[in-house]
């Protein structure tokens, strides 16, 4: 049984069984984005998007079977004691990247790094006459160009200096990181592991592999951002600005310029209803590029905070006083997340 | 140069031989001659050189049809390893711009492989119509047939598809066929029987023997198949009728043998299959537990045995799987376990449950949802789609059931048999039974474990996991030690 999933639950908050589905394999909607930051989750976006629904729920069910975990009738799911345990004698990892969360969807990344790396080895080994490694289309498109475009006489020895360099950072954190990054690189006659043999070799359990894979390439991400080689050449392109969408940081670049929400639906050919999605998400994910006083001014907050006096937000219903077109929802929304973030800081 | 020598210097400078096998020649002559071609070679006698080296000498380009993604994979992968880029594979999973771009520059591809439903796809047809082909391969061509065992529906379309792509030359390739199939198969496509070269050859594989151990239970069983894997010199491979069980059996057998045991099926993703696959071919894993009808395309030569621990749902199946042993034309052998009630599992797999036709005249007058048809609703709508009428519909699948029971009997009497094993199965396939030499099978050498000469299991490699990640980075790119 694989255990991984118990870390997105909890002992004493209840959590919605969808919200971290759609959490890990980076669903996002505002609803999701606000439960995922209640739960403290929201660095866990994208960490599983290969995830299946079939596959989660039948983990989930197989937790339950063990005890481990427990569903009320609003699906939502609670570690249990035994669970607890579990999860501790389980989970050892600890990672180190997860606050570039939102740099990149590590099993593109993955992918691509993987035949990139294959390449040049091959190359290093003047090999032309080898099956490359079976990742998408597009990546190959891509890979190709890079190699096209790179400077061979410098290639195998700039690819080798960048990977040292990243994998001596990496070691410096773990190294175990050092070491499931290169022994899973396939080379020239230089089979590589898998993910699951990794695990074995280095005494991780399943549910901490999967967590160190998706740290591990984050990791590289960052190191990618960061320092120009032929590592960021081949990878930039995978990399986001930032964690909003390229919709939301639009929308934000207007209200940053001083529009109104009306006047970016209208330039932007959007309903209403989408550029206040888009504000509440840049709320949850980059409060700090909002302001909040003009957004949400003392005497709403004032008014607001009259009606709905619970510190546990999560408990709150939206109860609007008169007809509602969108705006008194906005609102509550707004202020929901303001005073929840005071809460989890 | 004439085409005979210049297909030997292909033969020598692109793919390495220095010899063509077996009906070979003959195949390729047939189709650089224009000639519509159906071989039926065993596994092992190099059927994908029989499109690839007459593609060198003809103008256009190869369209390639092949029923399942993984065994396209495996084609795509082994022209790359010969050097070749001019190859591409249409799936669904190339999707969006990529798929665009593929298609614009369709022209430029030497080797299209395609699935039998993207091909059908207008996109694709059209992209298609615009270049020249010089020959259209069905690969696994009993496919197409009702009566062979993995019948695919998609495939009744290639008859209309070659039509409108420009009428191709043909090539049906396939490894097992009975006489009946290899009819049925040139009758889907509007083929004329006296138009068709046939390329046939028999499906022995002399140096596989053949055994079968009938245990009494399941314990038994994995008793059984420790003690062949412990005694047996490798590689093996060892086929099970489920993933899941295909892993746990991997884990099991490593923790009680110490050899490397690997499971490897379509469950898992690409790049661990190509991991795996890449381990196997280096000696790094000894055993590869594998799901049936799931083919592990990359030559290995030196496969020592196979064991299946389930019953295959048919012989020609059977045939396929166990031709992976032994290409290197080394003694090998093949080994089928079974215990009282195993002929349950496959019949459950293969099952099918029918509507009644009132329920399928509905769903076709739109008057209910496929999805009252249960899980095989993309099957039934298949046909309604392709104007089957549903009384023509459910007969023709009870007359598949009817088959299927009589294809799992056949494999019954297989493992039930006093007579020699070779003489039954290449009875079964059209092919004049006779004596063989020694050895053969366990019914006329039951003590074959200890009187059987194996060649050994090919030395390990140096174990590279065991250097730190300093000297694999090295390694990996050619730099020397500082």
């Amino acid at each position: 049984m694989n255990s991984y999933i118990l870390r997105f639950f909890s002992y004493h908050q209840p959590r919605r069984i969808r919200v971290i589905e759609s959490l890990l394999t980076n669903r996002l909607t505002v609803s999701n984005l606000f439960w995922g930051q209640q739960y403290g989750l929201l660095q866990w976006l994208g960490a599983d998007r290969q995830l299946q629904r079939s596959e989660y729920d039948a983990v989930i069910n197989s937790l339950v079977a063990n005890q481990l975990l427990t569903i009320d009738d609003h699906h939502q799911a609670r570690l249990t004691t035994k669970g607890v345990q579990h999860q501790e004698e389980e989970q050892q990892y600890q990672p180190h990247f997860l606050d570039w969360y939102w740099l990149a969807n590590t099993n593109q990344l993955g992918q691509r790094l993987l035949l990139g790396m294959q390449v040049v080895s091959e190359y290093a080994y003047h090999n032309a006459k080898y099956a490359p490694v079976t990742v998408g289309y597009g990546h190959m498109l891509a890979v190709k160009q890079w190699f096209h475009r790179a400077d061979r006489k410098q290639l195998v020895a700039a690819v080798y200096h960048d990977l040292d360099q990243l994998t001596t950072g990496l070691a410096s954190a773990d190294e175990r990181l050092a070491a499931f990054l290169v022994d899973g690189l396939v080379g020239h006659n230089l089979p590589a592991l898998t993910n699951d043999q990794l695990a074995t070799h280095l005494q991780l359990s399943m549910a901490d592999m999967l967590v160190l894979n998706h740290d591990l390439l984050l990791g590289v991400a960052a190191y990618c951002q960061h320092v120009p080689g032929p590592l960021q050449d081949l990878l930039a392109p995978l990399l986001n600005a930032g964690p909003l969408s390229n919709s939301t940081a639009l929308t934000l670049n207007l209200y940053q310029q001083g529009a109104t929400l009306e006047q970016i639906a209208a330039r932007r050919r959007l309903k209403l209803s989408t550029v206040r999605e888009h504000l509440l998400e840049v709320a949850i994910l980059c409060p700090e590029q909002l302001n909040w006083d003009q957004l949400l001014p003392s005497a709403k907050r004032a008014a607001l905070a009259k009606q709905y006096s619970d510190p546990d937000v999560t408990s709150w219903h939206f109860n609007p006083a008169g007809q509602d077109a969108g705006d008194a929802f906005f609102n509550y929304r707004l202020f929901q997340i303001l005073q929840g973030r005071k809460n989890h800081d | 140069m004439t085409d005979s020598a210049e297909m030997y210097r292909l033969l020598h400078e692109r793919f390495g031989y220095q010899h063509f096998r077996d009906g070979q020649q003959e195949t390729i002559e047939s189709l650089l001659a224009g000639h519509d071609t159906l071989a039926v070679l065993p596994t092992g006698a190099g059927k994908s050189l029989l499109y690839q080296l007459p593609a060198y000498l003809m103008p256009g380009g190869v369209v390639i049809v092949s029923p399942l993604i993984s065994l396209m994979q495996d084609q795509v992968d082994r022209l790359r390893q010969q050097g070749e880029k001019r190859v591409v594979m249409l799936s669904s999973q190339l999707q969006g711009p990529a798929r665009d771009q593929v298609l614009r520059s369709l022209a430029s591809f030497r080797f299209i492989f395609a699935s039998p439903e993207i091909l059908t796809t207008p996109a694709v047809l059209t992209a298609l119509r615009r270049i020249p082909l010089s020959m259209m391969v069905i690969d696994e061509a009993h496919c197409i047939s009702q009566w062979g065992p993995d019948f695919r529906p998609e495939y009744l379309l290639l008859r209309q598809v070659r039509q409108y792509i420009g009428q191709p030359c043909l090539l049906m390739l396939t490894a097992t066929a009975t006489p009946r199939v290899r009819r049925d198969i040139l009758n889907k496509l509007g083929l004329d029987r006296d138009h068709v070269h046939q390329v046939i050859r028999s499906v022995n594989r002399p140096n596989i023997f053949l055994a079968v151990d009938r245990v009494t239970n399941q314990q038994a069983k994995d008793e059984r198949l420790l003690q062949l894997v412990t005694n047996l010199p490798g590689p093996g491979i060892i086929y099970f009728a489920s993933r899941k069980l295909a892993t746990q059996m991997a884990e099991w057998l490593r923790e009680q043998t110490g050899l490397v045991v690997a499971p490897y099926h379509a469950g898992m993703s690409p790049v661990d299959r190509f991991k795996i696959q890449q381990q196997f071919m280096n000696n790094q894993v000894h055993v590869v537990c594998a799901t049936s009808a799931f083919g592990m395309g990359i030559d290995k030569d030196d496969i020592r045995y196979i064991i299946h621990y389930h019953l295959p749902t048919n012989l020609e199946s059977y045939m396929q799987e166990i031709g992976r042993a032994g290409r290197d034309g080394q003694q090998s052998v093949a080994i089928l376990l079974y215990a009282p009630g195993d002929e349950g599992l496959p019949s459950q797999l293969t099952a099918i449950s029918l509507p009644s036709v009132s329920l399928l005249t509905q769903v076709k007058n739109r008057q209910l949802r496929p999805e009252v048809l249960g899980d095989d609703q993309e099957l039934f709508t298949f046909y309604l789609d392709h104007g089957y009428q549903p009384a023509q519909i459910i007969s023709a699948f009870k007359q598949r059931r009817q088959q299927q029971a009589i294809n799992l009997q056949k494999m019954l009497d297989y493992a039930s048999l006093a007579t020699c094993r070779r003489s039954f199965l290449l009875d079964y396939f059209g092919e004049e039974a006779d004596d063989f030499p020694s050895p053969c099978c366990d019914i006329e050498q039951p003590e074959w474990m200890g009187e059987l000469s194996l060649p050994e299991a090919p030395a390990k490699p140096k174990n590279d996991q065991q250097a730190d990640w300093h000297q694999r980075l090295r390694r990996l790119f050619n730099q020397s030690e500082q």
